[in-house]
């Protein structure tokens, strides 16, 4: 049992755990939510969260998004930037799914224009974009191409021509991050990623075209391109096998490592090592590599998009990037600490980058209105685009990643037959494609906190601004 | 061969609980727990073992041993479009197992596992002298 009447509330959407709360807390615990969002939260998130603070070289806080809920380690939602000169590194900190992400791509039609294309649309994109779970995609990548992708990401597959010159300048880190290093990835983890690259994989990932159903800040939509009832595509994936088997490698070796650094710690999925280290070093640039594959993944799709748009709705007018974020990584960041700038390796798990209007790292078009915020809703339920505040500064420029779920799979197929949530889905006009029944129903939206709760916290806590509302037409789950 | 196999509660995740009458049984439910993870037990055709692999895993002790020869044939899984449910164990001490792992090519997985994690992991002997290990899948 968690001892609730110690949360202090600092502000209506900001509350804390002191540093009292337990012995071997390095700093207090912050979470960013509405009184509702908090007392859904369940213990077992908020003792991770408390974990989190024992990590060594932490700064400030700890901190949760509006979404928190329990995982592994540290809660889903959580925030922990480390000092580079004596902080550490840590791959649990990131997940098994490094750099799952969200992009969005927009067309120039409007709902009317494609509504009667889109159920062919729909079968079309499902054809072309393999889950690559049992069956990847039919061609495997051979060593060297595998190698170029690790060190290129996206950028490599754009040179190569499946994308454009506007997809790398509106993807966070331009699609690559340069310090990777593909030696540092295993053989086992390359042969688990080999043919899945343009695949979606299960679980919540998916392909959604939405429609922009409410426009909040007409000036910072006109700047993202966003128009009222303009048809877009989300995408929601990450490294696939790759990505999995790194981070499952390193922990390995991570944990071998901690009574080398003399590092104790409450959970072993928060293991971590020094930064510098040899060990910390090795992790950076191979979870680095893993990123650069994840943009490439998330590349291909776009490219298969394209190409089922084209097919089935336009040959002339295809659709644009708007933004592409991670929601799984650690980065190396100068934020302000206590009126000094300096560098952290700030670790984001199941939480958005978001930085605000005039920072050096938002592509130029978007430097006067703030980085791009995708939060993906639940099936069936809204999504979001919102802008980076100057006012995030204290939770190191970070929103959440979705709604958080609240349900467990196994409760959520329990608690609605596939057959009632189809008919649900429907009968709001929303063209479902998803090959199993059994994966729909542990993603209804019924196993997830409201979504509208979640970014109004974000919102009213000064995370971000929200710009536009996006519902969705069709959901794509894999093949 | 004996072991039970049950799905305990996680808002996010699949946390299975393994009771065996053995160590061995113990490696041997959780193996096929996470087969009836990945591919359902409708989509296992019954004494369908064409796919053999060998695995040989070591760790430092004894519950990293269980989750890192889990993960191992995780990756095994994903490499061969397969699922696992059966080893034959040739050695089992607290740092090792070695042993053949037989399975099937499958057509449609049903969860995709990223990894098995060592978070909130036991394995003990109960008070009746079962083998007992709580497992947390990340999905």
């Amino acid at each position: 049992m968690f001892n609730r009447p110690q949360i202090i509330k600092l502000t209506d959407y900001l509350w804390e755990i002191p540093r009292s709360f337990r012995n071997d807390m390095r700093v207090p615990a912050r979470i960013y939510a509405s009184k509702k969002l908090i007392e859904e939260t369940e213990d077992e998130a908020l003792i991770q969260l408390v974990n989190t603070t024992t990590i060594p070289g932490i700064v400030k806080y700890a901190l949760a998004m509006p979404d928190i809920h329990s995982g592994y380690g540290v809660p889903i939602g959580g925030v922990g930037a480390m000092r580079l000169s004596n902080g550490v590194i840590s791959p649990g900190f990131v997940g098994y799914d490094e750099n799952c992400g969200c992009r969005l791509l927009k067309s120039e039609c409007e709902e009317r224009e494609v509504i009667s294309h889109l159920e062919n649309l729909a079968s079309e994109i499902q054809k072309e974009i393999p889950s690559g779970l049992g069956k990847g995609r039919k061609t495997k990548l051979s060593a060297s191409e595998m190698n170029r992708i690790l060190e290129g990401g996206a950028r490599y597959l754009v040179e190569k021509g499946y994308g454009e010159k506007e997809d790398i300048e509106n993807c966070e880190a331009g699609g690559r991050i340069e310090e990777a290093d593909a030696s540092l990835v295993s053989d086992l983890a390359k042969r688990r990623g080999g043919d899945q690259v343009g695949t979606l994989g299960s679980g919540n990932h998916f392909t959604e075209i939405q429609k922009v159903a409410e426009i909040y800040d007409e000036e910072i939509a006109k700047v993202f391109g966003l128009f009222k009832n303009q048809v877009v595509i989300m995408i929601h994936t990450g490294s696939r096998g790759l990505g999995h088997q790194n981070c499952t490698d390193y922990l390995k070796v991570i944990i071998g490592a901690l009574s080398r650094y003399g590092i104790e710690l409450p959970d072993r999925e928060l293991a971590c090592v020094p930064f510098n280290s040899p060990e910390g070093q090795r992790f950076f640039k191979a979870m680095n590599a893993s990123c650069n594959f994840a943009w490439a993944n998330r590349q291909m799709i776009t490219y298969y998009l394209r190409y089922g748009w084209q097919k089935v709705i336009s040959k002339k007018i295809n659709l644009k990037l708007l933004y592409d974020v991670a929601h799984n990584i650690a980065k190396v960041e100068e934020h302000q600490i206590d009126g000094e700038k300096m560098k952290l390796i700030v670790h984001r798990k199941g939480a958005t980058r978001a930085f605000p209007p005039g920072h050096s790292e938002v592509p130029e078009k978007y430097r006067s209105s703030g980085q791009p915020v995708l939060i993906p809703g639940t099936m069936g339920t809204a999504s979001f685009v919102l802008s980076g505040t100057e006012e995030s500064a204290d939770a190191f420029y970070t929103v959440c990643h979705g709604a958080g779920r609240a349900m467990s799979r196994h409760q959520a197929t329990k608690s609605i037959s596939p057959s009632e949530l189809i008919r649900e889905l429907e009968g709001k006009g929303i063209i479902v494609k998803c090959q199993s029944l059994r994966g729909l129903t542990e993603e209804s939206p019924q196993a997830y906190k409201d979504i509208n709760e979640v970014v109004t916290a974000v919102e009213k806590a000064g995370l971000a601004k929200k710009v536009a509302k996006l519902i969705p037409l069709a959901v794509i789950k894999g093949e | 061969m004996s072991y039970q196999i049950s799905v305990l509660e996680h808002p996010a995740d699949i946390r299975l609980k393994i009771t065996a009458s053995s160590k061995k049984d113990l490696f041997q439910g959780a193996l096929k727990g996470m087969a009836l993870i990945i591919a359902g037990q409708e989509n296992i055709k019954k004494d369908e073992k064409s796919i053999k692999k060998q695995i040989k895993v070591s760790a430092p002790e004894e519950n990293s041993l269980l989750v890192d020869f889990l993960n191992e044939v995780l990756a095994l899984t994903d490499i061969y479009h397969s699922v696992f449910p059966e080893i034959e164990i040739k050695e089992l001490t607290e740092q090792k197992i070695r042993g053949v792992i037989k399975g099937q090519k499958i057509e449609e997985f049903k969860e995709e596992i990223k990894a098995v994690t060592y978070y909130g992991l036991e394995i003990f002997q109960n008070k009746k002298g079962l083998w007992e290990a709580i497992i947390l899948f990340d999905v």
